[in-house]
């Protein structure tokens, strides 16, 4: 299963997806492929990492997404992530996808306990039918990682993107818990492009063609397999021994006249043996 | 506080007549089932009245759930008293999800034979026998399935915590309401009521970062708990991810209750039909200073109806798999 081709287009049903990320490997560039596959929701970013200008570069111009300040908000009004999210689905009418960039400095004034409940509450079906997905990206050098642990334990998706020697190389290992209880672990390696995009490497060795499973026909001085006219023969065929299975013919008998001359032995004849 | 729960005389124990229980001959002890036949086994016999049990769970998988609602559900069948506490999904929801029982007559073997046989043509006429595992007892441990749910108005005598929004998510106040439904509901053993009831008590996600600690941590928590479940007809189920408790907090949480099962991933690829591995970090021991620890691999085994605990063959799949 390929984690990071339904992460990215959406394919797979995951209300929340956490992007580990740190200063030298960044994981915006995910938010930025997400937004660009999500054309038919309405895709709202709360930013609170940088102004709201810098993020209209940074993401595709496509109508459908629209911008929260939430950087200038930490000073002045004290809007909750939960209250911001609820005001912003009582104004749309279409299903909607989440962005927050990132939790980590949103962590930073509010108490953990607090945003895990927003999240657990944000994320459940029933309180918000409306919001089909919740991508929070979080730094692991600010945020404690106990804490990233628990929210974890939230999501169904988990990246992680790491950084190698070339900062323009990046390592991702995707984690996605499926519904039966197994975990799928995927993991990439990919550049950075300028134009925001990411390609991805392929170093891992060429996997074998699977072999035709198929009778190895040629391989065999004898004839292995049967033709349409020959298998049909074969299923009419009844073997005189299936007889046995209709109930009307069971029953067989043995029918002993003992004669006159008769010599009945009336001795056990395993009377000598010793068991 | 008089802890002497496990020392009932036989003349008293044959006058409780619990239902849903059974006594262990060995261990001196009232036994409800976890609602697992397999994983009663593995606990010897079930789970002790008056015992706190922990289920730790590694990576996200989904057996602690499981145990729980089976757990519950084999509560609903024998009709015990149960209190819910989840902090982080609603109690109710768990309740709505509880797998069904499986009548005991749907085991009986119907004699249709299913298909013509056209090799094994002798066996057509053998009688059937079913390799499932019987239990010859009704009243302790059921099959239940998955697939299907126990309709929301069986539910009776559950409980649930928190019970509104604006209720606290303390460890104080809930074992404050652990102490309020066991002296009043009369689960005590120290107030004499006319009619026994079994308390079955789950609670989910502990360690959660929802449950606020401030007026009592989660060791001191599992302290208190203990000592009134051990005086009360109760059994105390409590789950957690083990992957977020720090090792010396695990090590204190594992010290303060009785049984603790841990089920982790499979780590051997080969073991495909296996779904986890059980672990059994401590068995409830009374009446003795012995503990003998198990030597047997566990396994979870999950289908879409059925969890299963196996002994798993590691050698086997050593070979197997090219490591010996």
């Amino acid at each position: 299963m390929n984690v990071y081709d339904s992460v990215v287009r959406g394919t797979q049903a995951s209300r929340l997806i956490l992007i580990e990320d740190s200063f030298l490997a960044k994981g915006q560039f995910l938010l930025h492929l997400i937004s660009a596959n999500r054309k038919s929701y309405d895709i709202h970013v709360l930013c609170y990492e940088h102004l709201v200008s810098k993020y209209q570069t940074l993401f595709p111009s496509l109508s459908n997404i629209h911008y929260h300040d939430c950087m200038t908000n930490i000073l002045s009004l004290n809007l909750s992530m939960y209250e911001t999210v609820s005001s912003i689905i009582e104004k749309s009418t279409r299903n909607i996808v989440i962005f927050i960039d990132s939790l980590s400095m949103y962590l930073l004034r509010t108490a953990f306990s607090k945003v895990y409940k927003e999240l657990l509450d944000i994320t459940s079906s029933d309180k918000f039918p409306k919001i089909v997905q919740f991508v929070a990206v979080i730094h692991n050098d600010i945020t404690e990682v106990n804490q990233i642990e628990h929210l974890k334990n939230l999501c169904k998706t988990h990246v992680q993107v790491q950084s190698t020697n070339n900062p323009l190389f990046l390592n991702l290992r995707l984690e996605h818990k499926r519904s039966n209880g197994k975990c799928v672990i995927q993991k990439l390696k990919g550049e950075l492009k300028s134009d925001c995009s990411f390609k991805l490497i392929n170093d891992l060795p060429p996997q074998k063609i699977e072999e035709d499973k198929g009778i190895p026909t040629n391989l065999a001085s004898f004839k292995l397999d049967l033709q349409e006219n020959e298998k049909k023969a074969k299923e009419e065929l009844i073997l005189p021994y299936t007889l046995v299975q209709n109930t009307s013919n069971t029953g067989g008998m043995i029918h002993y006249v003992p004669d006159e001359a008769d010599d009945w032995d009336e001795e056990d004849p395993d009377d000598d043996l010793e068991i | 506080m008089s802890l002497n729960l496990q020392s009932h005389t036989i003349s008293q124990r044959k006058s409780l007549k619990l239902k849903g229980t059974k006594t262990s001959v060995t261990k001196n002890q009232i036994l409800i089932s976890s609602g697992i036949v397999s994983l009663d086994a593995v606990l010897d016999g079930g789970i002790p009245i008056g015992t706190v049990a922990l289920v730790e769970e590694e990576n996200y998988g989904r057996n602690a759930d499981l145990i729980t609602k089976h757990f519950i559900a084999e509560g609903v069948v024998s009709d015990h008293s149960i209190l819910i506490a989840d902090v982080e999904r609603k109690p109710e929801a768990t309740a709505n999800d509880l797998p069904k029982p499986i009548q005991e007559d749907s085991f009986q073997q119907t004699d249709i034979v299913a298909e013509d046989f056209k090799i094994a043509w002798r066996y057509s006429q053998n009688p059937i026998y079913d390799s499932k595992p019987y239990h010859t007892s009704i009243s302790f441990g059921h099959t239940f399935d998955m697939s299907a749910k126990i309709p929301v108005n069986e539910l009776q005598n559950i409980r649930y915590w928190p019970a509104d929004k604006s209720q606290g998510t303390s460890y104080a106040e809930l074992l404050e309401h652990i102490n309020t439904i066991i002296t009043k509901g009369g689960f005590s053993t120290k107030i004499p009521v006319e009619k026994r009831n079994v308390l079955r008590i789950t609670i989910s996600n502990l360690f959660s970062p929802i449950w606020d600690s401030n007026d009592m941590n989660v060791v001191t928590f599992l302290y208190k708990l203990r000592i009134l479940v051990r005086s009360s007809y109760a059994t105390c189920l409590i789950t957690t991810q083990a992957h977020v408790i720090d090792d010396v907090t695990k090590c204190r949480i594992e010290h303060f209750v009785d049984s603790v099962l841990i089920f982790k991933p499979m780590e051997l690829s080969s073991c495909a039909d296996y779904n986890g591995k059980l672990i059994i970090g401590k068995l409830a021991s009374f009446n003795t200073f012995l503990y003998e620890p198990l030597s047997v691999d566990w396994a979870t085994k999950l289908t879409r109806k059925k969890l299963c605990i196996e002994v798993v063959f590691i050698f086997y799949y050593l070979i197997s798999s090219g490591v010996l």
